[in-house]
């Protein structure tokens, strides 16, 4: 286990994954091991959407129900408007921000997030559940709802880190950054074969010294032709003329 | 389209970037950090953000055996921040007549703009107008806006919180360049307003001025303050806290500035161009006027550690 050297940096930044991220490599920077900071529990459960008929048939008859007639919320009666209507209870995002993540972090919701990552559910649909909910509700302007989306989706995926899921970010794409990695090592290992190539092409027409050659190795008739077209002779893994 | 439905394309746009973002940070870490999965390092940037959101309640919000409760990576990332909160900007050695006003207001300006509205005892009111003012780039001790506020700190503002009582005559005209005249004024001054200050001699005047020992519960160890960035705000803050010690000297040597003509507080020698705040914003890129519709994060961040605290100032009646 790695041991700070130092204290924190202090870092500010107008992006939550871009701090995140300076504190992460700050934490590595100050002799944390990467297992500090995201310690391995062991194989992860995979957060699979799974094909449900029962699902798909209760979206087709919401998305029937039809939709409202244009100009229907000009018919409300102004007294009684929607909670979306009125001024939202919080236009400080940072006041909204504790008070959706002080609601995620309650027992009952994280269960029912984990659940629902672990079933497949996607980070980004999660939040902006979570988000248009409490928009829904008064809570918040569009504005802070917008600016909020960040941490929330952080807050969750932190939930499902802290679950041992391997969760959807966005749709279906659990296994992106895998395959990424994958893609990665693929080019870096076909890169250092091209390198490799190369050094060996290099060396070998570079060492051709005619007159460092054994004649009791290489016959003399050979040996005349390499003296007459040495700088000629190309490797034997070099591209052939076409 | 209706509101809703454009409500939907929007945020979908934005859990998009925000994917694009965490990708993109991914792949910046792994740039640095070889050979480590991107799911290793999504894992470690969820934690870590996780404790910024909250400020470090996520250390233990997950339950005992979680990763970030036993964390000790969560705890010392958010030393900063609580380094900052410790506002010990000047430590507690201080010598000179200067060095004990500087560190007394330094401390005292370092927690309001660490924390503003924490453990400021009977001060609250000042404090917090001088965190507003500086949050939303005035001068640091302009009056509030509520109607007959006063200036923070002055005489009206405080009352009977002050404890500058090392400070002689002497020391008072050499470090405020004050005549006999101006000295002899202001003890007229304070002494006519009855019932609003400690100070009833010559000798202390430092007595009428702040009250930094009370105001602040300060502490030796050291943290962000003492390293090179808070070392850089510090010295920053340094600068404020004596034009603020001076423009606060001033101002009851003069009177009230609206009538006297006179530059109030900080205002005196251009701190609105020094004050910490002013200088993160201009490195960020940010108008202070506008400074709450940022969301900045971090563990010194400011507006983190401002927090909600701001709107739960008193602003009528204390200023």
């Amino acid at each position: 286990m790695g041991t700070p050297k130092r204290q924190a940096n202090p870092i500010i930044s107008s992006s939550l994954s871009e701090a995140a991220g300076q504190i992460v490599l700050d934490g590595l920077d100050a002799g944390f091991d990467i297992e500090d900071i995201a310690p391995d529990k062991g194989p992860k459960i995979r957060g699979e959407a799974k094909f449900s008929q029962e699902n798909l048939d209760e979206l087709v008859n919401l998305s029937n129900k039809g939709t409202p007639i244009p100009g229907q919320s000009l018919t409300r009666d102004t007294d009684n408007p929607y909670p979306w209507e009125t001024p939202p209870e919080f236009t400080n995002p940072r006041e909204a921000l504790d008070e959706i993540v002080a609601s995620i972090m309650q027992p009952e919701a994280m269960k029912n997030i984990v659940a629902a990552l672990a079933q497949g559910a996607a980070v980004a649909d999660l939040g902006t559940a979570i988000l248009y909910a409490k928009f829904n509700e008064g809570k918040i302007n569009p504005d802070v709802m917008m600016m909020l989306a960040e941490p929330v989706m952080y807050t969750i995926m932190a939930i499902g880190e802290e679950a041992n899921i391997k969760y959807n970010i966005e749709g279906d794409d659990l296994d992106e950054f895998d395959d990424e990695d994958y893609i990665e090592e693929e080019e870096r290992k076909l890169n250092e074969f091209k390198n490799a190539l190369t050094d060996i092409k290099k060396g070998a027409t570079k060492n051709i010294e005619p007159s460092k050659i054994d004649t009791n190795v290489v016959p003399e008739s050979i040996l005349a032709q390499v003296k007459e077209k040495g700088p000629e002779i190309k490797s034997l893994l070099s591209k052939g003329e076409e | 389209m209706g509101l809703f439905k454009k409500l939907k394309k929007a945020f979908k746009k934005v859990t998009g970037a925000v994917k694009k973002v965490v990708k993109k940070v991914v792949k910046g870490v792994k740039k640095v950090v070889k050979k480590i999965g991107s799911s290793k390092i999504l894992k470690a940037l969820a934690i870590a953000a996780a404790v910024v959101v909250t400020g470090g309640a996520a250390l233990t919000a997950f339950g005992g055996t979680g990763a970030l409760a036993s964390s000790q990576f969560g705890s010392w990332m958010m030393s900063a921040s609580q380094s900052v909160l410790g506002g010990t900007a000047f430590g507690t050695g201080a010598t000179s007549t200067i060095g004990k006003l500087a560190q007394g207001a330094g401390n005292f300006l370092a927690k309001t703009a660490a924390k503003p509205f924490g453990a400021v005892g009977g001060a609250l009111g000042s404090t917090a107008r001088v965190g507003a003012n500086i949050l939303t780039g005035q001068s640091a001790f302009a009056a509030g806006p509520a109607a007959g506020s006063p200036v923070p700190f002055s005489g009206a503002a405080l009352t009977g919180q002050r404890d500058m009582s090392n400070f002689t005559d002497a020391e008072l005209k050499k470090e405020f360049n004050l005549t006999d005249e101006e000295l002899g004024y202001f003890k007229e001054d304070i002494l006519a307003q009855e019932g609003s200050v400690i100070a009833k001699d010559a000798s202390s005047f430092a007595e009428t001025v702040v009250d930094p020992s009370k105001g602040v519960a300060s502490s030796p160890k050291p943290g962000f303050w003492q390293s090179g960035a808070g070392k850089f705000v510090a010295d920053v803050g340094t600068g404020v806290v004596k034009s603020v010690a001076t423009g606060a000297a001033m101002q009851y040597i003069e009177g009230d500035p609206e009538q006297r003509g006179s530059m109030s507080g900080a205002a005196y020698e251009g701190a609105e161009f020094m004050d910490p705040l002013k200088v993160y914003a201009a490195q960020q890129g940010i108008n202070t006027d506008s400074i709450y519709e940022h969301m900045m994060y971090g563990n010194a961040d400011p507006s983190t550690v401002y927090g909600n605290e701001l709107y739960r100032q008193q602003t009528i009646g204390v200023a």
